[in-house]
């Protein structure tokens, strides 16, 4: 399931059109061979560096679309999906999985499509004073990112 | 509760274990994934990046607002307390926290020479002799039963055990190490030996050797003439009726020794002191476990950094003291002082067998046998012949030196035996009855010829 997964996150990115496809697709491997290496070695810490790889090269790959790709939330549910796989393959206690890794993941897939969707449908909606939403919009982002930023370091 | 039977004990450590709490590389992940995708989204103006972030973000949020994990505990008892080696005995770990913990592994480090059993590969980890259990406490407790073989003899005190637990995203982990006392005595294998070696003079005690005086017996001595006060039920009436006057049959009273294993446990820098130890330890189990069968009086002393000694004694409650002091060996650097002045004259009584199982390696325990011998005590002394233990060397100047140790090791031998001491060389892989076989032929061969 890992390598089909891995397979259609370096190959949707290249299907938008762009005369960098090969770029998004030399890019997408990179990331999937830093997971790979993750596994090989059992080095976890390699699994975000991977996904962010690929992440980047999704982002990348938006940069010329016109529209809005609504394939978005599943695409993070696919990365986040995969990033969950390789995980568990690269830590290091190895031990049989249990019914509530199965839940985790089944939620995590579940957080990532309805969460998506949500911006999205959020975003896609016109309002006038686009430049005020903007600002609202990179206020509500920062917030977001100092409040766990805060959260994290009181919890650590 | 589940408790262990009589002789098992739960113990926990003395201090109070700390857990720690560390953040993972999941965190680390979902917080990348958060950041990239917020700050991108606004940076490129495109809201897919924030649909594909928003997750983790959410993740995150839910993860840290819920990172309050109930402090698991843990304890461990064996089903026993005593076992010999290479018998299975059950470790029993008991787990439990005031709320279910759904993702705990366990890790116990079991010290060498205990094995566990029914463990799959995947819960090894190479290089790490660790064994890691999944154990999700969906009560408030849990028992695992943890089969170990006892493959090596030994005191085994402590064992660690590390806990293991992450929250339901996995973003933190939780770690609790421990160390707890199991109090596990190993007792060597004592195997039956053939033969065991026969003092020069016998003790009072009732036992099952001959002494060589005439007594109350069953072994029949020898006739002399009746003297006034014998026993009428001692005349041997056919040798009377074949001579003139009565005879009466003498016999040899059934005695006992008073044996003294002398075990040699100094350290070598050789590398194979654990092997020796091992040799030198099943060996003085065996014959004390074999003189003690014979009601001799067996008593021990250890040499080595720290000397150990037990006066002879009968009875199995010795064989146990005697095991139990075995268990407890290590190899130690023998001090400087003069053996004999340190033994305790009780440990060492007059007329006793001394029975030494040595390397040879160590001077000081071969200057303490010689002065043992000098003090005219009888002795027997079996060396472990440990250059077969050692692997050849490999080049020339290897070769020089291990031919000039050999040749120390000879004179070693040559002193001994020229100063009366019956002496065999015991190579590991043979049996010990071959090499105590041939200490009790030169015994009786040394005492025929009056040596």
């Amino acid at each position: 399931m890992s390598l089909f997964l891995a397979v259609a996150l370096i190959v949707y990115p290249a299907l938008a059109p762009s005369s960098l496809r090969g770029l998004f697709v030399f890019v997408g491997i990179v990331g999937v061979g830093a997971l790979v290496v993750a596994v090989v070695a059992a080095a976890p810490g390699l699994v975000g560096l991977g996904l962010l790889i690929l992440f980047l090269e999704y982002g990348v790959s938006l940069i010329t679309a016109e529209k809005l790709d609504w394939g978005a939330p599943v695409y993070g549910a696919a990365l986040l999906l995969l990033g969950e796989v390789v995980y568990s393959l690269a830590a290091r206690h190895r031990v049989e999985s249990t019914a509530a890794e199965g839940l985790r993941t089944i939620v995590v897939v579940v957080l990532a499509v309805g969460s998506g969707f949500l911006v999205l449908g959020v975003a896609a909606i016109p309002l006038p004073h686009g430049g005020l939403v903007q600002a609202l919009g990179a206020g509500g982002a920062a917030a977001l990112v100092l409040g766990l930023a805060s959260l994290a370091r009181a919890r650590t | 509760m589940p408790g262990g039977g009589p002789g098992s004990r739960r113990a926990h450590s003395g201090e109070p274990p700390v857990v720690t709490r560390q953040v993972t590389a999941r965190f680390g992940m979902y917080g990348l994934l958060a950041v990239v995708g917020l700050l991108g989204g606004l940076a490129l103006g495109r809201p897919e990046m924030v649909a594909v972030g928003a997750p983790a973000v959410l993740i995150l949020g839910i993860g840290l607002l819920s990172a309050d994990l109930p402090p698991p505990r843990v304890s461990i008892s064996s089903d026993r307390e005593r076992a010999i080696e290479g018998e299975l005995i059950d470790l029993e770990i008991l787990l439990s926290a005031d709320r279910p913990v759904p993702r705990l592994f366990v890790s116990v480090h079991l010290p060498h020479g205990l094995v566990a059993q029914h463990i799959d590969p995947g819960q090894r980890t190479e290089g790490d002799p660790s064994i890691d259990l999944a154990a999700p406490l969906t009560g408030t407790e849990r028992l695992i039963r943890l089969p170990v073989s006892c493959d090596r003899w030994g005191t085994y005190r402590t064992v660690v055990v590390k806990l293991f637990a992450t929250d339901f995203f996995g973003l933190y982990r939780y770690e609790l190490v421990t160390s707890h006392v199991i109090g596990l005595k190993v007792f060597p294998v004592e195997k039956l030996l053939a033969q065991l070696l026969e003092p020069v003079e016998t003790q009072l005690g009732l036992g099952e050797l001959l002494s060589r005086r005439r007594g109350g017996g069953l072994e029949f001595a020898e006739l002399r003439s009746f003297t006034p006060g014998d026993d009428r039920r001692l005349i041997n009436w056919r040798a009377s009726a074949r001579r003139r006057g009565l005879w009466v049959n003498e016999h040899h009273p059934d005695r006992n020794s008073d044996v003294v294993l002398l075990i040699d446990s100094s350290r070598s820098s050789r590398g194979t002191d654990e092997e020796i130890l091992d040799l030198v330890v099943g060996a003085a189990a065996s014959l004390a476990s074999g003189h003690l069968g014979r009601r001799d009086r067996v008593g021990l002393i250890m040499l080595g950094g720290r000397l150990v000694w037990m006066r002879p004694r009968m009875a199995s409650a010795q064989r146990y003291q005697i095991l139990d002091a075995l268990t407890e060996s290590r190899m130690f650097r023998s001090p400087e002082a003069t053996f004999v002045a340190r033994v305790p004259y009780r440990a060492l009584p007059a007329q006793a067998l001394i029975v030494g199982v040595s390397p040879l390696l160590d001077p000081a325990a071969v200057a303490a046998f010689g002065e043992l011998r000098g003090r005219g005590f009888d002795m027997a002394l079996i060396e472990i012949a440990s250059e077969e233990l050692t692997p050849p060397p490999g080049n020339e100047a290897g070769r020089l030196a291990r031919r000039i140790w050999l040749l120390e090791r000879d004179r070693i031998r040559r002193r001994f035996t020229g100063s009366g001491v019956a002496m065999a060389r015991w190579n590991p892989q043979d049996p010990f009855d071959y090499a105590l076989g041939e200490v009790a032929s030169l015994r009786r061969s040394m005492m025929r010829s009056g040596r």
